[in-house]
């Protein structure tokens, strides 16, 4: 009786309405603590398990569309496909064809004795899990740790920049755009040379703040990363300028197109005078005979995985 | 609230978390409608649906692990959608047993999910400002939120019976 009058219409639940409460104060109190860095990066091994479960999901559900996509295809769309696939097919030789110039360099210059430019290795990844919402701007890709994919790691695709790696999962990384808020680049101008602070701006893509001559930046400039944090490579191209009524923009070269390819290059490595006396010499092997047989086996065991890898 | 309405939330919370997943599949980009950039808010449709079945506990925590999956997928704070789905709950039921108290002219559902909505983004910003996040309100948030309360009333019995006898 007592349990039949307490579920009519309009009784009071006080414990009921206690416990909603209760559970509302403990997420503030749980989200309070995450203000703290320190519990921030405590979560870092849980999140980066659970972007392993999302990048699942999301591939399953990717193969699902794929062919639902194919069904409502147009005509130009699977001509441009095949088009496609052939022109992969004729770059796969030129991907060989450049290995084997790249060995016959390496030798020379070790014939030579010569200071050659460092070679940045890389990692072809696939984006597999996007996040949208209103905390992040991110992405995830099908390659992790296990691909020698690190936090750092710049990403780019065809166009541009895309990104830097923020968080590796054992399989899979996590991205974040430069079209996230909290994404800072330093880039510089192609034509003025300013340099300037790229910030994320979820509205218009990204804003060029702290310029050093704003005067001389031309609309419709090439901005490009000027390496000055050492992170990026100098010269990966970011976006076009362009003034609205809040200041400098760019119009990100990312987003041409959706984003699909990209490839996660690692930072330059820039080795000091001291580290190099330090090391006998041996800090200046990027581009060394092991090193690249240490990434064509990664490039096999890339390949047999599901993301390639090309030096 | 009987068991099967209980297990019925459960497959309601088990549908929201694939809707949460889909929402991270880049290839629904290519869909020949457009979709992009707008997905509905998965916790929302569930709290919004469990407004009809009156206060329960129960509800409130199928809601707050959706949130924190949601959070999860979406790179918040854990807590952040969590916290925004209970205030949807709490402010729809609080709106429902008002209004329906009031007057009978009022359109009591339409009127409890507007302001559960409005009381969850609020929530939402009020948990991005306490743990850090920035710019939490903005244009594609609110485009979210019309996608769901416009597909709220299509897949509301999926999360939640519709039947006058369940309301405590």
């Amino acid at each position: 009786m007592a349990r039949h009058a307490r579920h009519q219409v309009g009784a009071p639940r006080f414990a009921a309405r206690a416990g909603l409460v209760g559970i509302g104060i403990a997420l503030l109190g749980l989200l309070m603590i995450q203000s703290s860095s320190d519990v921030r990066r405590g979560l870092e091994p849980a999140r980066a398990r659970m972007d392993g479960i999302t990048s699942k999901l999301s591939a399953s559900a990717n193969k699902h569309f794929a062919g639902y996509t194919w069904l409502f295809a147009n005509k130009a769309s699977k001509e441009r496909i095949r088009e496609l696939e052939n022109q992969v097919q004729v770059l796969e030789r030129w991907r060989e064809a450049s290995r084997t110039m790249s060995q016959r360099m390496i030798e020379y210059e070790d014939m030579l004795d010569l200071m050659g430019e460092p070679q940045i290795g890389g990692v072809t990844a696939r984006i597999i899990a996007e996040t949208n919402g209103p905390f992040t701007h991110a992405r995830i890709a099908n390659a992790g740790a296990v691909h020698g994919v690190f936090d750092g790691f710049a990403v780019v695709n065809e166009h541009g920049l895309v990104g830097r790696v923020v968080r590796t999962g054992h399989r899979t990384s996590r991205i974040l755009l430069l079209t996230d808020y909290n994404s800072r680049i330093p880039v510089m101008g192609r034509t003025s040379l300013d340099r300037a602070l790229l910030v994320g701006d979820k509205k218009v893509g990204a804003r060029i703040l702290h310029a050093e001559t704003p005067d001389l930046i031309v609309e419709g400039e090439e901005w490009v990363t000027s390496g000055d944090d050492g992170l990026f490579e100098r010269g990966l191209r970011v976006g076009f300028a362009h003034r609205d009524k809040d200041g400098w923009r760019l119009d990100l070269a990312m987003q041409t197109e959706g984003l699909d390819f990209v490839r996660l290059l690692p930072p330059p490595n820039f080795v000091t005078p001291e580290e190099l006396m330090a090391s006998d010499g041996k800090a200046l092997t990027p581009n060394s005979v092991d090193n690249l047989v240490s990434q064509n086996s990664e490039d096999i065991a890339l390949q047999s995985s599901g993301a390639g890898g090309t030096p | 609230m009987t068991p099967t309405v209980r297990v019925r939330l459960f497959f309601g919370a088990v549908l929201a978390v694939i809707i949460c997943s889909l929402g991270a599949t880049p290839a629904l980009q290519l869909l020949p409608f457009p979709l992009t950039g707008v997905w509905p808010i998965a916790v929302f449709l569930l709290a919004l649906s469990s407004i009809r079945l009156g206060l329960s506990i129960w509800a409130a925590v199928l809601i707050v692990f959706v949130g924190f999956v949601q959070d999860f997928v979406g790179e918040a704070p854990i807590g952040a959608w969590a916290f925004s789905g209970l205030c949807v709950y709490g402010a729809g039921l609080m709106a429902r047993n008002g209004f329906q108290a009031m007057a009978s002219s009022i359109p009591v559902e339409f009127v409890s999910l507007l302001i559960g909505c409005v009381v969850g983004v609020l929530g939402l910003s009020i948990a991005g400002d306490i743990a850090g996040g920035a710019n939490v309100i903005d244009t594609s948030l609110f485009a979210n939120l019309v996608w769901t309360l416009g597909l709220y009333y299509f897949v509301s019995p999926l999360f939640a019976p519709y039947d006058d006898k369940v309301i405590v």
